[in-house]
């Protein structure tokens, strides 16, 4: 069968395999736009205006979808496009986690009991801004397989992950109040996470399939 | 330019396929024609028994794994005089029970995890218990009253009252000077000829299931995924496209036992899809019996197809009975639960071991 395959649909994929790249890409939308709300509510003192449950069941469900669907595929084709499959299925676990944890800013905000401002909080508006345009590369890195473009949210994601743990380091030796110090200590920690997710899925388009999410020192 | 390359050499193939497909079937009539009346006769009086004939449609097939050879055999050897209609509708029966066989083998690829086997067994079975229970219920109405072979007949009259019956004429115009000169180059012997014939019907069979898989693949996917979930009544038609595209009723079916097995598809889901596959696959032997333009072979290729259309409308239809080969199915997974060596024992007895015996003791007792 093999052998037709390869003779009669030369460089042709999987339908449900592009349907399922593409509902990633839309779960990255999603998450994006839920994490720029949250940011909103975060940095800029706004009111929360969006039911972000509601958005992150989508997300939940879409990525049902796309696990659903690799196995139908898997079961009609079983060898066609097969590594793109497990990729799938991995990438999927990724994308999901971002939107759980742009919710996670917005239960953050909760604990806070003043507004946000000063310095602490434009450090973390400077790494936001650092971090949001990898939504849009980490897209193109996979949907199009471009290794350049997923070296470089690779890259952005270590010096990122970096300043954020020395943000962290100063915001532990501050004099911020407790609750402010776990509210920007913790949003840190979610940035460098939604950063390190992000750099996962890059790291499909990069790495041998055992080395997803890991090695990536090498790059 | 390449794409249009690609599209005629596709063509191309299937044309040379097919053509090996009406070639062994047309070989095997006229092997049949040189061994003469006497063989013939005593061929017919072998399958005189319809338990016989059973048997041996669910033997045949479970040995090859193709419902498609074994019908298009028989419908040859109906249009070659060697069966009679009555004699061949028995093997039909047989050969739907034995196609599901290649589920149940499947199923068993699940076997290191309780639970997802438990689930895949019952997804295997439930083709299987379908068909047993269709045969259950049909094949003796058939010997009491014949509604069956009388049904079969109604349908092929008005299949030959639209000129059906020469549908296929310009094949057999391109076939037969071929089949003939062939059956020359062989000496004229019977035996050479039915053994070309019959490797040639499976490697016909066997190419062309590969070839419509491979061409047909995508779209095979799409059907399965855009209206699997939807309905029993999309279900069955994604079953039915499924198999009518890639020939197969058993690729179909094995299909769905993994997603059975994941818990992604319920058995109620599963079981109207493998109505559907049951219901496509007999266009092979309406295709093969159309290409003999022999009214008797088409009678029996009709019989398939109404034989699986009364099946589903007893059976799948009425709540009650639909719930019976589904009870079943379940009951035997939570019996691989307690040891998964009875699944073994299940595919060896039902499809091997008592398909065996039976043909045995029938064909004893006959004499």
């Amino acid at each position: 069968m093999d052998f037709f395959r390869q003779l009669f649909n030369p460089g042709s994929g999987s339908p449900l395999v592009d349907e399922s790249f593409a509902e990633v890409s839309g779960m990255l939308q999603q998450s994006a736009k839920m994490l720029d709300h949250s940011l909103e509510v975060l940095l800029e003192n706004q009111p929360v205006s969006v039911d972000l449950d509601e958005l992150d069941d989508l997300v939940d469900e879409a990525e049902r979808r796309v696990r659903r669907t690799i196995l139908q595929h898997l079961a009609v084709n079983p060898k066609q496009d097969l590594v793109a499959s497990l990729i799938l299925v991995s990438m999927v676990q990724d994308a999901e986690r971002i939107g759980d944890f742009a919710r996670g800013l917005v239960e953050l905000v909760k604990m806070a009991r003043s507004s946000r401002s000063g310095p602490y909080a434009e450090e973390l508006r400077e790494a936001a801004a650092r971090l949001r345009p990898l939504f849009a590369m980490t897209e193109r890195a996979f949907r199009q397989g471009d290794p350049a473009e997923a070296r470089k949210v690779i890259k952005a994601h270590r010096a990122l992950r970096a300043d954020l743990k020395q943000y962290r380091n100063r915001v532990a030796a501050s004099d911020l109040t407790a609750d402010m110090a776990v509210v920007y200590s913790g949003a840190a920690q979610i940035l460098r996470r939604v950063g390190a997710h992000l750099s996962n899925i890059c790291s499909t388009v990069v790495q041998p399939y055992d080395r997803i999410r890991h090695g990536d020192e090498d790059l | 330019m390449a794409s249009v390359l690609h599209g005629v050499f596709r063509l191309l193939a299937l044309a040379v396929v097919l053509l090996g497909f009406f070639l062994g079937l047309d070989l095997l009539g006229q092997a049949f024609n040189l061994f003469g009346k006497g063989f013939a006769a005593m061929l017919v009086e072998r399958t005189a028994n319809p338990f016989v004939g059973l048997f041996v449609g669910i033997l045949g097939t479970t040995l090859v794994q193709s419902s498609s050879t074994t019908t298009s055999l028989t419908v040859a050897l109906v249009a070659a005089g060697a069966l009679t209609v009555e004699g061949a509708i028995p093997i039909i029966m047989g050969a739907n029970i034995g196609t599901s066989v290649t589920n149940s083998l499947v199923s068993l690829g699940h076997v290191t995890r309780r639970g997802e086997f438990e689930r895949a067994f019952a997804g295997a079975t439930i083709h299987d218990l379908f068909n047993i229970l269709s045969v259950a219920i049909l094949l003796p109405i058939e010997l009491l009253t014949g509604v069956l072979s009388r049904s079969s007949v109604f349908v092929a009259e008005r299949i030959a009252d639209v000129g059906g019956l020469s549908l296929l004429d310009p094949v057999k115009a391109v076939v037969r000077p071929i089949s003939l000169w062939v059956v020359d180059l062989l000496g004229r012997s019977p035996a050479l000829t039915l053994i070309l014939a019959l490797v040639l019907l499976f490697a016909a069979l066997k190419l062309l299931v590969d070839l419509l898989k491979a061409l047909m693949s995508g779209r095979a996917e799409r059907i399965l995924h855009q209206t699997m979930f939807r309905s029993p009544v999309a279900a069955v038609t994604a079953g039915l496209l499924m198999t009518v595209m890639v020939q197969s009723s058993s690729i179909t079916t094995s299909v769905m036992i993994p997603l059975v097995a994941a818990g992604i598809v319920t058995l109620e889901q599963a079981f109207p899809f493998t109505i559907g596959a049951n219901l496509g696959t007999t266009i092979t032997a309406l295709v093969a019996a159309l290409s003999t333009g022999n009214f008797a072979a088409v009678t029996v290729a009709c019989s398939h197809l109404l034989f699986n259309l009364a099946g589903t409308l007893l059976i799948f239809v009425p709540p009650p009975i639909r719930r019976i080969p589904l009870a079943c199915a379940r009951a035997l997974g939570r019996l691989t639960v307690r040891n998964r060596l009875y699944a073994v024992a299940y595919v060896v007895l039902v499809f091997f071991v008592v398909p065996a015996i039976l043909i045995f003791v029938s064909g004893m007792l006959s004499d």
